[in-house]
């Protein structure tokens, strides 16, 4: 039931005049009068008779009147039901009070067209509310948009006009910083009685790391009440974990397949989802898609974009509780075809007898049909004089038995300007010109220096090792791509002098017993590999596999310029900054960034580890970001934090367990009921004891009257 | 007349210096008022001899007895025509109660006083007896005029004390007083009725007129206590305290009921019963008396 305190406790040494009847009663039990009369017998008699129930009644007449005195006494002190919450003293105790508001993005969770975030705001009117004249508040956001409070306050109003005035965010957020800021606040205070009030919807994601031990600067005397607002039964998210493009770029004219993956948050499975792919503000398509319970559901969209450029795209899913995150911005740079040039050296009149065919096939196998995002154009060593290279992205040389100086200088501009060249290897190869004209001059165009060819004669195929799982030439290929590697069979190959190679050079794949197949280093700006044997079947067999195509096309994307695009952040989740990197070439050039709502802030670049780079502020919005450098302009999709699209509720015991030792509590509040639980709240009893005083006083009446 | 409950009151006798004067005082007033004497003739005729006790007349002592049995003999004579009364008095301890100034012994005394007064001008022999649990004082009934001082002498020396034992007093002087005559007892009468009936009978038996003054303080009537008060007995060591307003009524019925066995059995044996409040004027018992001597 609880305790029953008084708020004015003075009142209770008026109890003590509950006495004063059995006082007077001994008093004059002792002072009785002592009279000598004769007829004593007649007394006794009577007193016999009828005293003794007569003093039964005096008794209940003198308990009467003791409880009537006591009831009046303990009314005026006003007494209260106080089931949990100490003495009366403790009531009237000063309160310091650090009021912590969920502000991240899950409290823009709806129900019932309320958002959490509302709901929660009516309750921290309500705590200050119950603030008192001598208590002392601060009220504290989970993420903080501006400075944050330094101190307690007593001015309520100033508290309210705060709550009021406070935004709500779109970031992810935890309670560590918070906690911390609001121990160190209460700290500062004499108050007796501290407490900090959590107003959250309690979804799991801002108590992951949060453990009040590790604070340091924890009071276990301070109270930690968690009031909990927003859904409480079954909840309804979904959101876009990622938009993916199958090809490596989005070529304009080129059919290319977006790939959405879905996740559902809520607890209950949905169907028949509508989910649309917007591009510039323009439904492109749309799909119905059924969503298990926890679930991340692929949905793939074919479109074709006309346009080069950065384009913004947007896939919408269906409302749901939390609409923030039902749209996912993507930047789409739709560039031209990636050119290749390929410089056959060994042009042959049969076509499978040539290198360029097997490359030509793996770089464009759809070229019969339709452009590709990769055009390739195939050319002679002679021819290449008349070719403006500059025009390409990467260039592959097959089998070249020779390069003049004209064409080492014209590839040396190339690489220096962030061109890629692939080296494929063949019977036309002398490793001595090879490493004299290209490995031994300062413009280095082979990443390593070549050695003796070397026949292998083992009759099996040979695993090949992926000595960088993670690098983007070979992480596409994944553990099936490699596994399609199992069945190469190399029987020549040009081997490489690991004494020499240049710390840029690493080797990506290998043969079992370590000598490399394919290399990586740099020239200039741009990037070089090296196939230490043929393009074709003629000394291994990797262009009849399976994995010839993919490695070929991602060998040439990882080559390709990198376009601008490349230099920034393509994608971001809030509150991520931006970061943009920039070329020697631009170190000079103006560099501004336009938020989703035009807003315009120019960036100052800075010189880090030997890059130039400048990052944007915080992002506080999703939406599409406009970078320009100087003249460029690229496009960043910023989008909601993953982790805030997760409704699921941390349970009220699992919080309890982060705070062992200290005073907890877990109210679970619903709209128009008190911040408290009702025991919680004191009662007033003045009213009840004034009733019984009232009834026992008609008692006392009628005994009284009935004595006589 | 305006003054004539004045003469009545027993608070204002008490005022009075002597016994003597309230008798008078009472006595004139009376007759005063009622303007009829009530003074009668006198005789008397020589009745027997008794032994001497102190107080006796010694113009009353047989000389010739004494010549011839040496010892004192007193020679009692018989009245004829007159009235012969005895004033039996009780001077027991619960008589001492008062709860205005006049205890009930006293109003019995100035009662005693005022009826020996008038009997003795009415030349009629008033003895006097008081007694507690036995007789303490006996004025054998004499009818001369220095009878009266006797009287209110041996009243004036008697103090309240002792035990009530009625009944066997009143038997002890009934089988004393060998001529009957006219028996007024005094008395509060607290003892047991029924042995104080069986005294008042043995009178009766002795062909003596009796007359019972009931004399009871008004606090014992009324009973009009109303604070816790110890009760403690006059007699003996009964104590008991009590809140008299829970037992008034219980007790009022009971002295009631006790006023009333009296009155009935008094009424059985042809007793003149009459009870007095100490606050009744005298004049009520003295015109009781008168009544009856006239009738």
């Amino acid at each position: 039931m609880g305790w029953l305190t008084f708020l004015n406790p003075a009142f209770l040494w008026g109890a003590l005049a509950a006495s004063i009847p059995v006082i007077i009663h001994l008093i004059n039990r002792r002072r009785a009068r002592v009279v000598q009369f004769p007829t004593i017998k007649f007394v006794l008699r009577s007193e016999r008779r009828v005293a003794r129930k007569y003093r039964v009644k005096q008794w209940l007449l003198l308990a009467l009147r003791t409880l009537i005195l006591f009831l009046l006494t303990t009314a005026l002190a006003e007494p209260v039901l106080q089931p949990n919450v100490g003495n009366l003293a403790e009531l009237n105790q000063a309160r310091a009070v650090v009021l912590i508001l969920d502000n991240s993005m899950s409290m823009a969770y709806q129900t019932a067209g309320i958002t959490s975030w509302e709901l929660a705001k009516e309750v921290s009117e309500l705590v200050l509310q119950e603030l008192r004249p001598q208590d002392q508040a601060v009220v504290l956001p989970l993420i903080y948009t501006g400075e944050p409070p330094q101190a307690l306050s007593g001015d309520r109003g100033g508290l309210r006009q705060q709550v009021g005035e406070l935004d709500q965010t779109y970031q992810p957020g935890g309670f560590v910083l918070p906690f911390q800021r609001a121990y160190m606040l209460l700290k500062t205070s004499e108050a007796p009685k501290k407490e900090i009030i959590v107003v959250t919807d309690h979804t799991r994601t801002p108590w992951v790391g949060f453990e009040p031990a590790t604070l340091k600067v924890i009071d276990p005397q301070v109270r930690v009440t968690v009031i909990a607002v927003g859904p409480t039964g079954a909840v309804s998210n979904a959101t876009v974990h990622e938009v993916r493009v199958d090809q490596r770029a989005v070529v304009a004219g080129v059919r290319t397949k977006l790939v959405a993956s879905i996740m559902n948050f809520g607890t209950e499975a949905r169907k028949q989802v509508p989910v649309s792919l917007l591009v510039d503000g323009k439904t492109l398509d749309q799909r119905l898609l059924d969503l298990p319970t926890g679930s991340r559901t692929d949905v793939a969209f074919d479109m074709t974009l006309d346009q080069p450029g950065y384009r913004e795209g947007t896939i919408k899913l269906a409302g749901d509780g939390l609409p923030v995150d039902d749209l996912f911005y993507f930047s789409v740079p739709v560039k031209n075809a990636l050119r290749v040039l390929l410089i056959d050296g060994d042009p042959r009149t049969t076509l499978v007898a040539s290198e360029t065919f097997y490359l030509m096939n793996a770089l464009n196998p759809e070229r019969a049909y339709r452009p590709g995002p990769i055009q390739p154009r195939v050319v002679t060593v002679e021819a290449v004089e008349r070719v403006q290279l500059q025009e390409f992205d990467v260039i592959v040389l097959a089998n070249v038995r020779n390069l003049s100086a004209d064409l080492r200088a014209r590839l040396t501009d190339f690489t220096a300007q962030g061109g890629g060249i692939w080296w494929f290897l063949g019977h036309q190869v002398d490793p001595a010109v090879y490493n004299r004209h290209l490995f031994d001059t300062s413009g280095r165009l082979l990443p390593a220096r070549l050695g003796p060819p070397l026949d292998r004669t083992d009759t099996h195929a040979a695993v090949l090792q992926s000595l960088d799982a993670g690098h983007p030439v070979v992480k596409p290929l994944g553990d099936q791509g490699l596994d399609t590697l199992a069945a190469v069979r190399v029987r020549r190959l040009f081997t490489t002098e690991t004494a020499s190679l240049p710390p840029t050079t690493h080797s990506l794949l290998a043969l079992p017993d370590g000598r490399p197949l394919l290399l990586e280093g740099t020239a200039g700006q741009g990037r070089v590999l090296l196939f230490t044997s043929t393009a074709d079947v003629d000394w291994n067999e990797l262009a009849v596999t399976t994995g010839y195509l993919p490695l070929i096309q991602t060998g040439v994307g990882y080559l390709a310029r990198r376009e601008a695009e490349e230099r920034f952040a393509t994608a971001a989740r809030l509150p991520q900054p931006i970061l943009v990197q920039l070329s020697e070439q631009q170190k000079a050039a103006l560099v501004t960034i336009t938020d989703p709502q035009g807003k315009e802030t120019r960036l100052f670049p800075q010189e880090q580890n030997g890059q130039m780079q400048t990052a944007s502020s915080e992002t506080r919005l999703a939406g599409f970001y406009r970078i320009r450098v100087g003249q460029e302009i690229s496009l960043v999709a910023v989008n909601t934090p993953l982790d805030e699209s997760d409704i699921t509720f941390i349970q009220p015991h699992d919080i309890r367990e982060k705070f062992p030792g200290i005073p907890f509590a877990f109210v679970e509040w619903e709209r128009g009921r008190p911040v408290r639980p009702p025991q919680v709240e004191p009662m007033s009893m003045a009213g009840w004891f004034l009733i019984g005083l009232l009834a026992l006083m008609l008692v006392e009446g009628v005994c009284a009257n009935r004595l006589r | 007349m305006a003054d004539k409950p004045h003469y009545f009151d027993p608070l204002t006798l008490s005022k009075l210096s002597t016994l003597l004067l309230r008798a008078r005082y009472v006595v004139e007033g009376l007759i005063s008022g009622v303007h009829t004497s009530p003074y009668k003739g006198f005789s008397v005729e020589f009745s027997e001899h008794r032994q001497y006790v102190p107080g006796d007349e010694i113009r009353h002592i047989d000389w010739k007895a004494y010549a011839k049995f040496d010892r004192y003999y007193i020679k009692e004579y018989e009245e004829e025509t007159n009235l012969r009364c005895y004033l039996l008095i009780d001077a027991s301890a619960s008589m001492n109660y008062r709860s205005n100034g006049v205890s009930k012994f006293d109003y019995a005394c100035y009662l005693a006083a005022a009826l020996a007064y008038i009997m003795l001008n009415q030349q009629d022999l008033v003895g006097l007896v008081t007694f507690s649990d036995g007789i303490r004082r006996q004025l054998p009934a004499r009818s001369s005029p220095g009878h009266l001082r006797a009287v209110i002498d041996s009243l004036e020396q008697t103090t309240p004390a002792g035990d009530t034992d009625l009944g066997r007093t009143l038997h002890h002087i009934a089988s004393q007083l060998k001529r009957r005559g006219l028996v007024i007892v005094l008395s509060d009468l607290l003892d047991e009725p029924t042995e104080v009936m069986q005294g008042l009978r043995h009178l009766r038996y002795q062909k003596h007129e009796v007359l019972v003054f009931h004399v009871l303080d008004h606090d014992e009537i009324a009973f009009p206590f109303t604070q816790l008060t110890q009760f403690e007995d006059l007699e003996d060591e009964t104590r008991v305290i009590t809140d008299p307003r829970a037992i008034a009524a219980d007790y009022q019925q009971q002295i009631q009921q006790f006023i009333k066995e009296y009155e009935t059995m008094c009424r059985r044996q042809s007793i003149d019963y009459t009870l007095f409040n100490t606050r009744t004027p005298l004049d009520k018992g003295l015109l009781k008396y008168l009544a009856w001597r006239g009738a």
